[in-house]
């Protein structure tokens, strides 16, 4: 639940990127930060453990400016993707408002992704919230590494193994090259914008 | 729902987004196709579903709305979810386990404590008046200049039983014959160090002083750090600190009841302990004053007074503990007892401010309440009759009253250092 | 975790912040909620954190702190405090759902401040219950 502050007039709207361990959550966010960090003029900030792992979670704030009439800002935060990790995975998830569900596209991670899907799903439900009614953008990353002969799973079979019964927005993309990151990114920004069209009346 | 409000939003947050992120390099493509569906304004799955049939493009057909028996073997999320492969079960996976050590992510990112370092660096602090001083500083009453200085008093709270405590008094003629003649008094002006704020002072007691070095010395000390008092010097044996140094440091740590007590009780065997000491018995006073102000007052004691209890704490442990002569110890008294000046003065200020505040909207509701509030500072038989007067006269009436406690005990501080010297 | 707070919920929250715990003289005071957005603040002007980050951090620890107090067996810990060599933080539970954080400095006494906080929270809770 996003929180409208009616007083100054602004909406605090916080976007969870969510994914297997190594999946690219936090390439996501760092691409964007040093994209578009001379825009935004916030900071990127992440706790991470000695392995260059996200610890708890990554976090980037930055502004939008005025939608109707409200100032939004845009917090995005990744969570840790390792199974060890699901309490603070659940902690981050409190109060999210649109999640970003970043898929390996490698092979080998069919059932990782999966199971972490169904994670998710089970997070979201212990904050009573079910995972179809929340707004979320499917991304199949590591495209790129197709051409490095890397066996990829087929969009056809990441669709029908993830997006089968969610039926929601996805892209594929190269977190790592910046390929369709800003993408996602507006993707799911609209659809949770447009989801609390309630609330900013 | 209505589509149309949403697609505004949504054009407005893509209009937005277009102006803070765009790409101006062309980013490298696959050979997979890239699929990209512009997300509908409102995810409600029948209206997604022809969307991304729509934008999926060739190869991606999915099934109509059904879910397909293909479907749930790879996914299924319907609540009743009926059994998960038991090799799959979250909380043990080797797989997940193994990756651990691969290396695919890459870093990039700033750490968290090099964003907290590099935030650039406070501006220089400056000293507000009001922020140490709580100064009035609306107009309307042009509080009268604060120029009760030589002042010491150890009561904050003064009741008929604790009037007692007052020692004979004693006139200011005697106590400087007695150390200096009069001829030399000027020259004490320029060396603060040598009681000079006792002795400048004249017959009536009042304004006289050059305290002001005393007054500086403690508006720094107001924005520097509280005093530490972890690592003190009374590791004496027999030193009759350590009880009352662990209630201090409790104070510092949580304030209640039943500690405020313990350290009231504490000042009043160290008293007797210390009952031929003027200078400790003063410092004792002070801190038993601060004691049953805070007790009292709780929440609503000036925030200082804790940082002044601190102070006095520590210089009480100076005193009692180092090797030092009697000038640096009464040296040392004066400062502290300048400090506790001011806290009254601030806190005085703080009651006339918050009296004037309440008056215009509720002057009746406030009327109860304040005898009992004003007592705590005030001595009773002077109590000030609050039912009819002004916030200024209140105050000026407030200031009268604090003086006159004030000259009070200063005198008694007089004569007790005064009985001191002579018996040394 | 649904809530809506109004203009004159906000106006009191602020004015409790002002009165029971900015005048107390510390740096600065936010009351955010556990999904770490910020629901009032104030600083005194002179310091210029990233309070956004510092929500989101915040929030973060403390559902962990919570956490390992639960492990331990506790229901929760009553003091949650960080000691700098300049600034500190504090931080209390208000109600489920929110968190009271304040960033003060050395010239401010904790004891103090918690039994102003003990204060401010009864009051914000009330608000906040309305």
């Amino acid at each position: 639940m996003a929180f409208v502050n009616l007083k100054k007039k602004e909406v605090q709207v916080k976007i969870v990127y969510y994914g297997p361990g190594r999946g690219g959550k936090t390439t996501n966010l760092e691409y964007i930060y040093k994209k578009f960090n001379h825009r935004i003029k916030t900071e990127m900030v992440t706790i991470k453990t000695h392995g260059d792992r996200t610890l708890f979670f990554d976090f980037l704030p930055f502004d939008i400016g005025k939608i109707k009439n409200y100032d939004v800002k845009i917090q995005l935060y990744t969570v840790p993707g390792q199974v060890k990790y699901d309490a603070t995975r659940r902690l981050v998830l409190r109060g999210v408002d649109g999640i970003v569900f970043v898929a390996d596209a490698m092979s080998v991670m069919r059932e990782k992704n999966i199971l972490s899907l169904k994670n998710l799903q089970k997070n979201l439900a212990s904050y009573k919230k079910s995972i179809f009614k929340t707004p979320l953008v499917l991304q199949y990353n590591k495209m790129d590494l197709a051409d490095q002969g890397i066996p990829l799973l087929s969009v056809e079979a990441l669709e029908r193994q993830l997006n089968g019964q969610l039926k929601v927005p996805s892209r594929v993309a190269s977190a790592i090259n910046g390929t369709n990151v800003i993408e996602t990114m507006k993707d799911i920004i609209k659809i949770t914008m447009a989801s609390l069209k309630e609330e900013l009346k | 729902m209505a589509k149309s409000s949403g697609t505004t939003i949504t054009e407005e947050v893509e209009s937005r987004l277009d102006d803070i992120f765009q790409e101006d390099d062309v980013l490298p493509d696959f050979n997979t196709e890239v699929s990209s569906h512009q997300g509908p304004s409102h995810r409600d799955i029948n209206e997604i579903l022809p969307d991304s049939e729509e934008d999926a493009g060739g190869g991606r057909e999915l099934p109509a709305g059904v879910l397909s028996d293909e479907g749930l073997s790879d996914l299924d999320l319907t609540p009743n979810n009926r059994e998960e492969p038991p090799p799959l079960t979250l909380e043990e996976t080797p797989m997940e386990l193994r990756l651990d050590s691969d290396d695919v992510e890459d870093s990039g990112a700033i750490e968290l404590s090099s964003i907290f370092e590099n935030t650039e660096a406070p501006p220089p602090i400056e000293l507000k008046e009001e922020d140490v001083l709580e100064i009035d500083s609306d107009d309307s009453g042009d509080p009268p200049p604060i120029e009760l200085s030589e002042v010491i008093s150890d009561e904050l709270i003064t009741d008929d039983e604790e009037n007692e405590t007052v020692v004979e008094e004693f006139s200011f003629d005697e106590l400087s014959e007695s150390s200096q003649s009069s001829s030399d008094m000027a020259a004490e002006n320029e060396e603060p160090e040598e009681l000079s704020p006792l002795e400048i002072m004249d017959e009536s007691g009042d304004v006289r002083s050059n305290t002001d070095y005393l007054d500086s010395a403690y508006l720094i000390e107001q924005d520097e750090e509280l005093p530490q008092l972890e690592g003190g010097v009374s590791d004496i044996p027999g030193s009759h600190l350590e009880e009352l140094r662990a209630i201090v440091l409790s104070i510092d740590w949580e304030i209640d009841e039943q500690i405020m007590n313990k350290l009231i009780e504490h000042l009043e065997e160290l008293k007797g302990i210390y009952e031929g000491d003027k200078i400790i018995t003063i410092f004792l006073q002070i801190l038993g004053s601060l004691g049953k102000y805070v007790k009292v007052k709780g929440a609503n004691a000036h925030p200082h007074t804790i940082q002044v209890m601190n102070s006095l704490f520590l210089a009480l442990e100076k005193v009692i503990v180092q090797d030092i002569d009697e000038t640096e110890r009464k040296r040392i008294l004066l400062k502290e007892a300048a400090k506790f000046k001011k806290l009254k003065e601030e806190i005085s200020l703080r009651k006339a401010r918050s009296a004037e505040e309440k008056e215009p909207t509720a002057l009746k509701e406030v009327k109860p309440s304040l005898p009992r509030d004003e007592n705590v500072l005030i001595d009773q038989n002077k109590a000030l009759p609050v039912k009819e007067v002004s916030p200024h006269e209140a105050f000026a009436y407030a200031l009268e009253e604090i003086k006159e406690v004030i000259k009070a005990e200063f005198r008694s501080l007089r004569a007790e250092l005064k009985l001191w010297r002579e018996d040394s | 975790m649904t809530y809506t707070l109004g203009q004159e919920q906000l106006d009191t929250i602020e004015e409790i912040l002002e009165k029971d715990i900015f005048d107390l003289g510390v740096h600065c005071v936010f009351l955010i909620d556990m999904a770490g957005n910020i629901i009032a603040d104030r600083d005194n002007g002179r310091v210029k954190h990233d309070i956004y980050s510092l929500a989101a951090l915040a929030a973060g620890n403390f559902g962990a702190v919570s956490s390992m107090a639960k492990i331990i067996g506790e229901e929760e810990f009553s003091l949650l405090f960080h000691k700098g060599e300049k600034e500190s933080i504090h931080f209390s539970k208000v109600l489920d759902d929110f968190l009271l954080v304040i960033i003060f400095g050395g010239a401010t006494s904790l004891g103090f401040l918690r039994l102003k906080a003990e204060e401010a929270i009864t009051k914000i809770k009330k608000v906040l219950q309305e």
